[in-house]
């Protein structure tokens, strides 16, 4: 393992509980390669957070390890220094202002920072003019914002964020979609993304896991994970012998009795359509549909067979 | 690190200018308080003029006087509310989860002890500075003494007696902090912890009692001497043995009596302080930081 490898989860277990009945997480494996955004994606209680708190030493792993860029996080506590982090939703001493609250997490990670990085961090999340304001007084998408700044403060190489879009409005959302694409993009950091805003995850994220009951189900890059389940829909006369035509390589369904539901990739579509001429079909319509990250999840949480592209 | 460490505790501290205020600034404020009333006193009472003037105050005892506050189960309770936000407002604002990936779990929690006991011994040196120089005050307008004059001897006495005034208070104070950051650790909440503290500062001093029952019940003499171990015996017999008097130490059913030296009453002390501290270091690196 090495820098290359940003963050690598081996046989990972929790159980929380006297007689440990609950089992948040249950034999993770992941492994997430450095300069990328990367999604985490599970339903409610899945146990993503949870995971998320042993990636940055929150508690303790009931079995297995957590290694941050080749580092085991329990055992060398110094490799979150180079971890930003946002879990849960962005918390503050709400007596102190923006920037003190800034200035106590420098400080905590043994940082003296000037004031130009401050500045710098509070003008990427566009709080630069309402940092010396108390927090007490903040909205949810300030706090949000002022949280990723907090997140960034130390210029992380991995960037662990939990809900960043929480709160913030369609034009916050953008500008975090933005910025977490730069960082990725333009400063070669990693960023490990969990949400439920699942089309903000579609266009920001290279790779995503898919966890449910404290197990990965789903693993792959977010194109290859909903080709899996791209449909083309053809609308021909007569239907029953277009479904004819394409049933022998591709699986396909009627709907409606007008619609040809074929389980086919978009390369498909020529060939497709020129079998469906050959056999004298009549085509009206014929539609690639692509999946969308929100229905690929929706489908596979349901299910519970592993499945890592 | 622990320099960074401590700054980071006193922007929180300070920032928090509600709890500080009621809890740690309250004691100067006292003093100037208390400064003006004696003003106001000689202005408007001749019996407080006259009582000035035939029984005038001490420096060397007023400048003492504001330790007796930490060094009482009741005036200690203000210092475990203080000590309470110290500990489990990390918890109630939900906020060890942005520090703890940031720092090593053992040094966050003993910058914490060594905030509380700093701040303590800052607000009553400041409470009895400002007595001291308030009742000066008060001993000028009226004309009184206010003795004893400043020689070489009667500073190395004073001083003597300040610090081990001093001690004292910071052993309780580091004592009291030690139940309450444990009960922090268990109730995550602020008012749960000041509660249990103040339930377990004030019962320590009456543990005598279940103790003698107990002892009667039985027939066994030694259980009483359990009472030889609670940190409030302790400090009292210190305070005593500090004060250059004999504790009276426990009347056993036998008639025997045990008067334990002021090494014992140290030793112990120590024990409790350390043993508070370390198992508090100790769950506070176990425990899972979860809401």
């Amino acid at each position: 393992m090495s820098d290359s490898i940003a963050i690598q989860i081996e046989n990972l277990h929790k159980h929380f509980g006297r007689r440990k009945r609950v089992q948040a997480v249950n034999n993770l494996n992941l492994e997430v390669a450095a300069g990328q955004v990367y999604g985490f994606l599970g339903p409610n209680g899945a146990g993503k957070t949870t995971t998320i708190r042993m990636l940055l030493g929150l508690i303790r792993p009931s079995q297995g390890s957590v290694y941050l860029f080749g580092q085991h996080v329990q055992q060398e506590h110094a490799v979150l220094s180079r971890v930003g982090s946002l879990v849960e939703g962005a918390t503050f001493y709400d007596f102190l202002t923006g920037r003190r609250n800034l200035e106590v997490f420098a400080l905590t990670s043994n940082l003296s920072l000037p004031a130009s990085r401050f500045d710098e961090v509070l003008r990427l999340v566009d709080m630069q003019d309402r940092s010396r304001r108390r927090v007490k007084g903040y909205s949810t998408g300030m706090k949000q914002r002022l949280g990723i700044a907090a997140a960034m403060l130390t210029d992380p190489d991995l960037l662990i964020l939990d809900e960043p879009a929480n709160g913030l409005d369609p034009h916050g959302i953008n500008e975090i979609r933005t910025l977490i694409r730069q960082l990725v993009d333009e400063h070669g950091k990693t960023v490990f993304l969990s949400s439920h805003q699942l089309g903000e995850v579609e266009q920001v994220c290279d790779r995503v896991a898919i966890i449910n009951k404290g197990e990965l189900i789903r693993e792959g890059t977010v194109a290859n994970l909903l080709n899996k389940k791209a449909q083309i829909h053809i609308r021909a006369t007569p239907l029953e012998q277009a479904a004819a035509a394409v049933n022998g390589q591709w699986a396909c369904r009627s709907e409606n009795g007008s619609l040809l539901l074929v389980d086919a990739q978009d390369a498909d579509v020529p060939i497709i359509v020129d079998r469906l001429v050959k056999n004298g079909i009549k085509i009206f319509e014929v539609s690639p549909q692509r999946q969308s990250l929100e229905d690929y999840f929706l489908s596979v949480t349901e299910g519970e067979n592993s499945h890592v592209e | 690190m622990w320099s960074k460490l401590f700054r980071a505790e006193w922007y929180k501290i300070t920032g928090n200018r509600w709890a500080t205020g009621c809890m740690i600034w309250i004691f100067p404020g006292l003093a100037v308080l208390v400064t003006l009333f004696a003003l106001g006193a000689v202005v408007f009472s001749s019996s407080f003029r006259n009582g000035v003037t035939e029984d005038p105050a001490l420096w060397t005892e007023v400048a003492i006087l504001p330790w007796a506050i930490p060094n009482n189960p009741l005036g200690r309770m203000l210092l475990i509310g203080f000590t309470a936000v110290l500990f489990a407002g990390e918890y109630q604002w939900n906020t060890w989860k942005v520090i703890v990936p940031r720092s090593q779990r053992v040094p966050l929690i003993m910058v914490k002890y060594f905030a509380v006991a700093l701040f303590v011994v800052f607000a009553f040196v400041l409470m009895s500075i400002l007595l001291t120089l308030g009742l000066g005050l008060v001993s000028l307008a009226i004309g009184s003494s206010y003795g004893p004059k400043i020689t070489g001897d009667v500073l190395t006495d004073f001083a003597k007696d300040y610090g081990q005034q001093m001690l004292v208070s910071f052993t309780t104070t580091i004592i009291a902090a030690g139940y309450v950051s444990l009960a922090a650790m268990l109730t995550r909440s602020i008012l749960g912890s000041a509660v249990t503290g103040i339930v377990i500062t004030l019962g320590e001093t009456m543990l005598f009692l279940p103790l003698a029952l107990l002892s009667w019940l039985f027939d066994k003499e030694d259980i009483i001497q359990v009472y030889r171990f609670v940190p409030s015996f302790n400090l009292n017999n210190l305070f005593i043995w500090l004060n250059g008097e004999t504790p009276e130490g426990i009347k056993l059913a036998s008639g025997r009596t045990i008067v334990d030296s002021q090494l014992f009453s140290e030793g112990v002390l120590l024990c409790w302080v350390v043993g508070l501290v370390t198992l508090t270091a100790y769950f506070f690196y176990k425990q899972d930081i979860t809401n």
